[in-house]
């Protein structure tokens, strides 16, 4: 599409750098800036020439004496057809234009299924899923970013689990509204510029999971911009564009935990990635019920009286309308996509907070199965180096 | 004393006129009653401009509220305000405040300013008639207006209270959808959306009553020798106007039951779990909202034209082009709406469909531009305070009207579409265009109104006040949007600041100019008393007396070519301009005086 005007605005070869008007441009196909640049000149022309004829007549006849008024033409049918065509015609142009790029934008070419990344959204993070079945793990504190790879074209299909959400990238010109009961789907191919200023990112090495190995992406902004509740806002995340021999590690350790996680830490980051927009740890009420002291005690639940123990929070998170807590409503997404061991790191560091609990500091990653039991000691020696290679959930298959 | 202080005005020969009590519409009658239940249009337009002037006030406090909070946007997790910025408590009390500040400007200012306030105070006397065609649909209207005003702000109060812990009902609970209340979100949010709804719904009352009423009296109540082709193209807007209002706004009110119905009983039109579409809301949503869009900005235009061609002194230049062209913007406006679903996933032969047909929008805006400044050419231009108001229009029309184009075209609205870029653009539309001509026709009919002029020095101060700081406000938004700062964000990343700390640097200069204009106004209680013709129009409301008489006229006017000004000579004792009676064809006692 335009490739003429592509060729001359955009460059293939790097990303561009950010313009008084565009940050900047981290994909190969821009159907964007140069239809904008188009416009931007017409625009700047016509009022120009509006402008400067309204001054200048407002100077040059401005009434010099309040007696009379003035004569001249009432119309003229040439100059009305003149700037009503001219206009047309560039309006035309404009739309052939827009309507080309767009094209090329909802149409994504053919890729390999590698590259096809399901995104759901819901109130107010992302989970970007990935064709091994893994689900992206927030680094540390952050939620879960976009981890895509340079000169393969990418395809986001997007599903909302709760309300209406956007899935904007500006670095790579793409939007589209995530609609719940709808699948929409857009696609990138991004740029990846060592030149430019990179991140580092440290991930378990597939090779040997107890080391990490030092991965230099470049880093995006992702925005929500469809309103969708009170943290809207704070509905961001990364995208990380790596080489593709360095996507090929990323994509290697999404399946790897360092047995050595302690827990706590894992439960800890788990529950700021997910968990943390609607339930607080201090004992204030938020849209979901406090943390605090919650593990252990007892509540009032649309089912009577519940004890909150291992049962009940894996059921609150698979299920979460089973048993509502007294004084709440029925707001939260189950999430299928948490495996049961991640559910039992959440369960020990929800100990850490409760009075009523006690929780064992000493339990890492590498002790639990699949399913989230504690191992057996024998287990315990035999099956450490596979740690999370097998726990692809048969959900996101 | 001095002939211009003493209390005396003219009529439109220039005669004395002594200003005894009941001479005049506003002195006719006393009374609280003989306002609340007042049959007469400039009577109701008076309360009519209160009342929006108080929406305006209020909506505007939530407009600086959350730029204030913009200033600190960037800093999530320090206090500022006295909250954590990012917290739930900031980001609630952000979202209750665009989204008031959006329904109140929208539902409660913008869509009944110009028709409610001037259209039902000027349209009449153009006619040359005693009032409008139902009287009492009209102050019927006004009520509708103060029913669903009187809701939302419940709700505002409601939001407040509880914002300082004081449990509040659901449905009092403030509001925090976007005044766009877009499912599935308003059928799930904790907040007062069906009573809001209930208010835009009577707000919608109000809406079609208005455009009733002027649509029956402008085909009714022409007077002998006006035809549709010598009206004041002021009628012809505020008839292109009403026609949608008629039209578009039942369309609202059903889509605004249908949300009530989902909220309260599920029926599941628009929730998916339901097998509803949230789509299909968008398009029921902006049926009516495209259309108002156009509620809002022809009137504006037709003010405009009054003013151009009155301060040029020389005859409108296109009329029929500029007649025409306000009713092919409302048709086109009613199909256009799709464009605001163009990143849905809409097929993209709709969306080629909808962006041609928005397109086409752009062609009778040109015409009406390019007729104006050929007004101007060779005209004797008078550079006052109404005139500053509908070049500044000009000027911010040009601007919101020619970034439409990107938002127009299909591949550039994708990368824009609901990012400040959006933002910026509607304002200039809405607010810079609309209130520009809300400001300029209340200058220029302010002496027909009160029949006192305000301060001139400080009608130039106060618009350059709010051109320079809208100017500020909005057009750095542009460039925020284009580098991709999505809109309805309490908090953003570091990149955006300075433009958003400039953004509200120039909502605070606007805000002193709206204020100068207010004191302006205010303050012009005690001005000189105005001359039946400040501006030398010939257009029918100036052929009477400032204020008009409870009756409107003394004699029935006869229509002549509105903009025709070679009868009236400047008269420099009164400051304003006088009829020779002979060429005033209506006048019994006068005509034919050889």
């Amino acid at each position: 599409m335009n490739t003429l005007l592509l060729n001359l605005l955009a460059t293939t070869d790097g990303v561009r750098p950010s313009t008084t008007w565009f940050p900047e441009n981290a994909s190969t196909d821009n159907n964007v800036d140069p239809l904008f640049y188009f416009i931007f000149w017409i625009c700047a022309f016509f009022l120009v020439l509006n402008a400067g004829l309204m001054i200048y007549f407002a100077i040059r006849y401005r009434q010099r004496n309040k007696q009379g008024a003035a004569h001249g033409h009432t119309h003229n049918t040439a100059m009305e057809v003149t700037w009503s065509v001219i206009p047309a015609i560039i309006l035309a142009i404009i739309f052939i234009w827009g309507f080309r790029g767009f094209l090329d934008m909802a149409n994504p070419p053919q890729i390999a299924p590698e590259h096809e990344i399901a995104v759901n959204g819901y109130q107010w993070a992302w989970d970007f899923t990935y064709p091994n079945g893994e689900t992206v793990r927030g680094v540390g504190a952050e939620k879960p970013a976009l981890h895509v790879p340079a000169g393969v074209p990418v395809r986001l299909t997007l599903t909302s689990s709760d309300v209406l959400h956007s899935v904007f990238i500006p670095a790579f010109r793409v939007k589209k509204d995530v609609v719940p009961g709808r699948v929409t789907q857009l696609w990138f191919e991004p740029v990846y510029d060592a030149s430019r200023e990179t991140v580092a990112l440290d991930v378990p090495d597939p090779a040997d999971p107890n080391q990490t190995v030092t991965l230099h992406p470049n880093e995006y902004d992702l925005f929500c911009t469809e309103y969708c509740g009170q943290a809207h806002s704070l509905m961001i995340t990364k995208v990380y564009v790596y080489s593709p021999e360095e996507y090929a590690t990323w994509y290697a350790s999404m399946t790897v935990t360092p047995p050595t996680t302690p827990l706590i830490e894992l439960g800890s980051n788990l529950y700021v990635q997910k968990c943390a927009t609607c339930h607080t740890i201090d004992g204030s009420a938020n849209t979901g019920p406090t943390w605090q002291n919650l593990y252990g005690s007892t509540h009032g639940t649309s089912a009577g009286p519940t004890l909150a123990d291992d049962a009940y929070i894996i059921e609150s998170i698979r299920n979460p309308g089973a048993k509502i807590v007294d004084g709440y409503g029925n707001n939260m997404s189950a999430f299928p996509n948490l495996t049961d061991r991640e559910i039992r790191a959440i369960i020990e560091f929800m100990k850490t907070i409760s009075d009523n609990a006690e929780a064992d500091e000493d339990l890492t990653y590498g002790d639990l199965n699949d399913d989230g039991t504690l191992k057996t000691e024998g287990e315990a020696d035999g099956s450490g180096d596979d740690a999370g290679g097998g726990d692809a959930p048969a959900e996101n298959e | 004393m001095t002939v211009a202080d003493k209390p005396i005005t003219t009529d439109i020969y220039g005669q004395p006129v002594e200003p005894k009590p009941g001479n005049d519409y506003i002195t006719h009658s006393k009374g609280v009653l003989s306002w609340a239940l007042t049959l007469d249009h400039k009577r109701i337009g008076l309360m009519y401009l209160v009342a929006v002037l108080a929406a305006f006030a209020i909506g505007g406090f939530f407009a600086i509220f959350l730029r204030t909070m913009l200033l600190f946007g960037s800093k999530v997790g320090e206090t500022r305000m006295g909250f954590e910025v990012g917290a739930a408590a900031w980001n609630d009390f952000y979202n209750q405040a665009f989204t008031l500040h959006g329904a109140i400007m929208v539902f409660m200012f913008i869509i009944p300013a110009i028709p409610a306030v001037l259209g039902n105070f000027a349209l009449p006397l153009q006619l040359g008639a005693k009032d409008v065609a139902f009287p009492r649909l009209n102050l019927l209207s006004f009520y509708c207006w103060c029913g669903g005003s009187a809701l939302l702000a419940a709700i505002l109060f409601g939001g407040i209270l509880s914002a300082f812990g004081i449990a509040m009902p659901q449905a009092l609970n403030g509001l925090d959808t976007g005044w766009t209340f877009y499912t599935p979100y308003s059928t799930t949010t904790q907040t007062g959306v069906v009573l809001a709804t209930l208010g835009a719904f009577i707000l919608g009352f109000s809406s079609i009553l208005t455009g009733l009423n002027f649509v029956a009296t402008i085909h009714m109540l022409k007077p002998k020798g006006m035809g549709w082709f010598n009206m004041p193209l002021f009628l012809w807007a505020m008839y292109a106007t009403a026609v949608i209002q008629i039209l578009a706004t039942p369309v609202l009110a059903i889509t605004l039951l249908l949300l009530c119905a989902e909220n309260l009983i599920g029926i599941g039109v628009f929730d998916p779990k339901l097998g509803g579409d949230p789509v299909l809301f968008q398009h029921f949503f902006w049926f009516y909202s495209h259309p108002a869009v156009y509620i809002m900005i022809l009137p504006g235009l037709g003010v405009v034209s009054e003013i151009i061609s009155t301060f040029s002194r020389k005859h409108i230049f296109g009329y029929k082009f500029i007649a025409y062209s306000s009713v092919a913007i409302a048709l086109f406006g009613f199909i256009v709406w799709g464009h605001h679903m163009f990143t849905s996933g809409q097929s993209a032969m709709i969306n080629a469909i909808f962006s041609l047909l928005t397109m086409s929008v752009a062609i009778p805006s040109a015409i009406k531009v390019f007729n104006w400044l050929a007004t101007m050419y060779h005209g004797k231009i008078r550079v006052e305070t109404p005139m500053l108001y509908a070049m500044g229009f000009i000027w911010l029309f040009t601007i919101g009207g020619l970034t439409g184009l990107f938002l127009a075209a299909l591949s550039t609205d994708i990368y824009f579409h609901d990012t400040y870029f959006v933002v910026a653009h509607f304002h200039y539309v809405m607010v810079g265009s609309t209130l520009f001509a809300f400001l300029g026709g209340m200058y220029y009919w302010f002496p027909k109104m009160f029949g006192r002029m305000y301060n001139e020095t400080w009608g130039r101060i106060g618009w350059a006040f709010c051109f320079v700081g809208f100017n500020a406000t909005f057009f750095i938004q542009f460039i925020a949007g284009s580098k991709g700062m999505p809109r309805r964000y309490a908090t953003f990343v570091d990149d955006f600041t300075w433009y958003h700390h400039l953004s509200t640097g120039g909502s605070y200069i606007l805000t002193i100019g709206l204020f100068i204009v207010l004191a302006n106004w205010i303050l012009a209680k005690r001005g000189r008393r105005a001359p039946a013709n400040p501006w030398g129009g010939n257009q029918l409301e100036w052929h009477t007396n400032s204020p008009p008489p409870h009756a409107n006229f003394e004699y029935d006017p006869v229509g002549t070519d509105p903009y025709h000004f070679h009868d009236w000579t400047y008269d420099e004792k009164i400051d304003g301009y006088v009829l020779d009676p002979e060429h005033d064809p209506g006048n019994p006692t006068h005509a034919p005086v050889h």
